[in-house]
């Protein structure tokens, strides 16, 4: 605001003028300020005419008084106009004001006094109401007018100003000015409260409005209006477009949008009858807010597109606008929030179902060790090989990878379900079984394709992930404990695999593990240890030892002999792991490195006895002719050289025909 | 989110602008797993994908891995230059413009999910290892095989996601 015009709207009012309203009444306030100034102005006027017929006596001669009166009476006027300017211009200085008007009556009474001289005090004293309007407003008037014939009455009775002075026609014109002024403040605060009351009321709307507008732009919420109609009003947030689906939603019925954009099943009449009960004085906000039962509403912005559903949480409140009831829709979109909580609730459930997995694996390794150790090498070895097979197959041996696999992890699932009853492991060994199932199914002549394998990986892969998984938590739980998955249950594992490959295999092999400090073997290399030495005693049973007659006849013992030690010297710890089978034929290896076309670049007839026997740790290496899930595929040995060479590790093979085979790992310390 | 979901755009971008910009034909071999710990002496230059879903914060990558050889005579048939020598580091620009194209090709697919999927960086060096982000024991491994120049060769998309949120 210009500094002139806020000049201009404080005068009235003495500075407390509220300079924020509208266009329309700083007009009215203008308009009637100017009118004060204009009368202001014609008071000067008319002091500066009376001073001039009154004092100035021509003809008679001028007097010094005369020249001082004028003077005093011509400064003074103007000073008046000038300083009530500068005076009502600013709030603060309203009291001066006020002091200020006193002053001037006093001066008038002054001059009335001097005046009865001169005549010239009655001029004065009827001007005075009219400029004490100047100086407090109109409103200010009730009580100069008050004060004025009050001190009028004081000064002629009291001080004794001489009667014969004060005629009719002078009473009558000070009284006639003072009630003419007196009653065109009447009118004048009669129109200007008028004026006023109009100015609130325009206010008060355009406070109403500007709180509707700030709610519907500034909310986080999109929002709208409706009408006794449940017709959504001009003013809405931009967002509710986005959220409902629906563009120019202003005069639309809301019922007719959610019957577009929400389910089928959402039952539009009790909406609507709910909305209903908002226009209903009787009924109570909070009994509104109880029936709310749309916390929830699936809204399909694109209609019949599930994935574009969101889940709105829709509150209403009833407000009074412009004498009549609309109802202020807020739509907050939780779907997101909906998403994560039921994430969080199955993955709670997932937690749940793991934690009572983990206490019954926890009771399974207090009771038997043996048997969750070795379940879970047994699996991780199933699934490696499982693995590699499909990794070196083909399109055209995947049908018969994919059946082989399905047999053993078959035997995991039922192991895990009926003898464990381990429910995760159960859960990832059918989706396995499942997934392999459903390929093989879609493909019941035809060679299976690598790209229809994917699915099969990624489940195999959380198979391994959980077994995993369990073994991570085991370890945490037993590396605080004295009794659990120490050395002791490493070895007992072993002679539990070397006791159920006799059995199955109906041989009678021997394992001696004195010499094995296991409980010494280092944390990082536990796991690559027990992986491979479970596969060299795997592969001592598949082709190392001879028959039972066999080794009578070369007059051995008739059990096998498999014997293990550990040691840590030059900064190394080595395991040392020999059987007293036939050995390794070096011949029959070089025969079959020779058919391999992967060797061709070898040079194999050039290779010494002791690099012939390292072809054995090549994947896909056996001197096997034919391959069954135990062995013959030649994976066994390179999965030990891998747990080998993940841990920087090395080999050394040393064999002798006939006598026995002996794999040093040596790992550094 | 499946793997799937999240592994075919990239699986079928590879496939078709080896075909469409390059005339290779491209064979899928069979998928399985690698240890994370496994030294891989044939991934001597890696095209890194990021893939981040801002909703859930979970995360992986994809990786085109490949041996020097391999990029070398694909940048050649990309740029058109079959005789001659051509410099490593027009090799590695080419590289991460054709690993730009498949990204960009296969982000068509995600337009509408929340997943972010980040441009290409590209690692060269010996026996790269990926960092494991995601918290997993073993990678996917999807294999390609490919002739080029009379010769078979090789390249792989190695998946690490999280398998917590990527079912």
């Amino acid at each position: 605001m210009r500094h002139v015009e806020k000049v201009f709207l404080n005068l009235m009012y003495s500075g407390l003028y509220n300079t924020e309203l509208d266009e329309e009444a700083k007009s009215r306030v203008l308009f009637l300020n100017l009118s004060i100034l204009i009368a202001g102005f014609t008071l000067t006027f008319m002091a500066i005419q009376s001073l001039f017929l009154a004092n100035f006596n021509f003809g008679a001669g001028l007097q010094s008084i005369d020249i001082i009166m004028a003077a005093v009476s011509f400064g003074a006027a103007f000073l008046m106009v000038f300083l009530l300017i500068y005076l009502r211009r600013n709030k603060n200085r309203v009291f001066i004001s006020y002091f200020m008007s006193i002053a001037l009556l006093l001066f008038c009474l002054v001059m009335i006094y001097l005046g009865s001289y001169r005549n010239t005090g009655y001029e004065w004293i009827a001007a005075y109401p009219i400029m004490s309007a100047m100086l407090l407003g109109w409103r200010g008037l009730f009580l100069t007018v008050i004060l004025l014939v009050a001190s009028l009455v004081m000064t002629i009775f009291g001080i004794g100003v001489a009667t014969a002075d004060f005629t009719t026609m002078r009473l009558g014109t000070i009284f006639g000015v003072a009630g003419v002024v007196l009653a065109f403040s009447i009118g004048f605060e009669l129109s200007v409260s008028a004026s006023i009351r109009k100015i609130k009321h325009i206010n008060q709307k355009l406070q109403q409005s500007n709180t509707l507008n700030r709610l519907i732009k500034e909310n986080g919420d999109s929002v709208c209006l409706i009408d006794a109609s449940l017709v959504i009003q001009a003013e809405y947030s931009q967002s509710l477009e986005t959220l409902i689906g629906d563009q120019d939603l202003g005069g639309k019925n809301l019922i007719g949008l959610f019957a577009k954009h929400t389910e089928d099943n959402f039952e539009l009449e009790d909406f609507e009858q709910y909305l209903s009960l908002f226009f209903q004085e009787r009924t109570k906000d909070r009994q509104l807010e109880n029936l709310n039962d749309y916390h929830q509403v699936k809204l399909y912005p694109i209609q019949n597109l599930p994935s574009s559903k969101k889940v709105i949480d829709l509150n209403f409140k009833r407000i009074h606008y412009q004498d009549t009831i609309l109802i202020l829709c807020f739509f907050k979109d939780i779907s997101e929030q909906i998403r994560l909580e039921q994430r969080l609730t199955q993955e709670r459930l997932v937690d749940d179902q793991k934690l009572k997995d983990l206490l019954k694996i926890v009771h399974l390794v207090k009771r038997n060790p043996v048997e969750i150790e070795e379940f879970l090498t047994e699996t991780e070895t199933s699934i490696d090989e499982i693995n590699l097979n499909l990794k070196s197959g083909k399109k055209s041996n995947n049908r018969k990878i994919l059946l082989d696999s399905f047999v053993i992890i078959h035997d995991i699932k039922s192991t895990a379900a009926y003898v464990l009853n381990i429910d995760s492991i159960t859960q990832k060994f059918h989706d396995l079984e499942e997934e392999i199932s459903t390929v093989l199914k879609l493909n019941t002549d035809a060679d299976i394709e690598s790209t229809q394998l994917r699915k099969t990986i990624y489940s195999l892969g959380d198979c391994y992930e959980e077994i995993q998984s369990i073994r991570g938590t085991l370890a945490d739980i037993f590396s605080v404990s004295t009794d659990g998955f120490g050395g002791n249950v490493f070895a007992l594992n072993l002679e539990s695999l070397v006791t159920r490959l006799n059995q199955k295999l109906s041989m009678a092999v021997r394992l001696d593990l004195s010499n094995l400090d296991s409980a010494n073997i280092p944390k990082a290399y536990k796991k690559a240890v027990k992986q491979s030495l479970v596969q060299l005693i795997r592969n001592s049973f598949a082709h190392g030892f001879e028959s039972a007659e066999q080794r009578m006849a070369l007059a051995k013992s008739e059990y096998g002999q498999i014997s293990i030690s550990s040691q840590s010297s030059d900064g190394k710890f080595r395991i040392v792991y020999r059987d007293d089978g036939q050995g390794l034929d070096v011949d029959k290896i070089r025969q079959v490195a020779l058919s391999k076309p992967n060797f061709a670049k070898m040079d194999v007839k050039d290779l010494s006895d002791k690099q012939l026997q390292t072809l054995i740790l090549y994947s896909g290496f056996s001197t096997s002719e034919s391959a069954d899930f135990n062995s013959g595929r030649g994976l066994g040995m390179s999965i030990v050289s891998r747990n080998i060479k993940a841990n920087s590790g090395a080999i050394n093979i040393n064999s002798v025909r006939g006598q026995y085979c002996q794999f040093a790992l040596s790992f550094p310390a | 989110m499946t793997r799937e979901e999240v592994c075919l755009p990239f699986i079928s971008a590879c496939s078709s602008i080896f075909d469409q910009l390059l005339d290779i034909k491209l064979s899928q071999k069979n998928p399985h797993l690698q240890d994370i710990s496994e030294d891989r002496p044939d991934w001597e230059l890696c095209s890194l994908i990021e893939i981040r879903n801002l909703e859930d914060l979970s995360y992986g990558y994809i990786s085109l891995n490949l041996k020097n050889s391999s990029a070398d005579k694909i940048a050649r048939k990309m740029i058109g230059r079959p005789i001659g020598t051509i410099s490593q580091e027009l090799v590695f620009d080419t590289l991460g413009e054709l690993a730009n194209i498949i990204v960009g090709n296969a982000k068509k697919d995600f337009e509408d999910s929340p997943l972010k999927i980040s441009t290409p960086m590209l690692i060269s060096g010996q026996k790269i290892r990926l960092h494991n982000p995601a918290k997993i024991h073993r990678v996917t491994i999807i294999p390609f095989e490919f002739i080029e120049a009379g010769e078979l060769d090789f390249f792989d998309l190695s998946i690490s996601l999280d398998l917590k949120y990527f079912v």
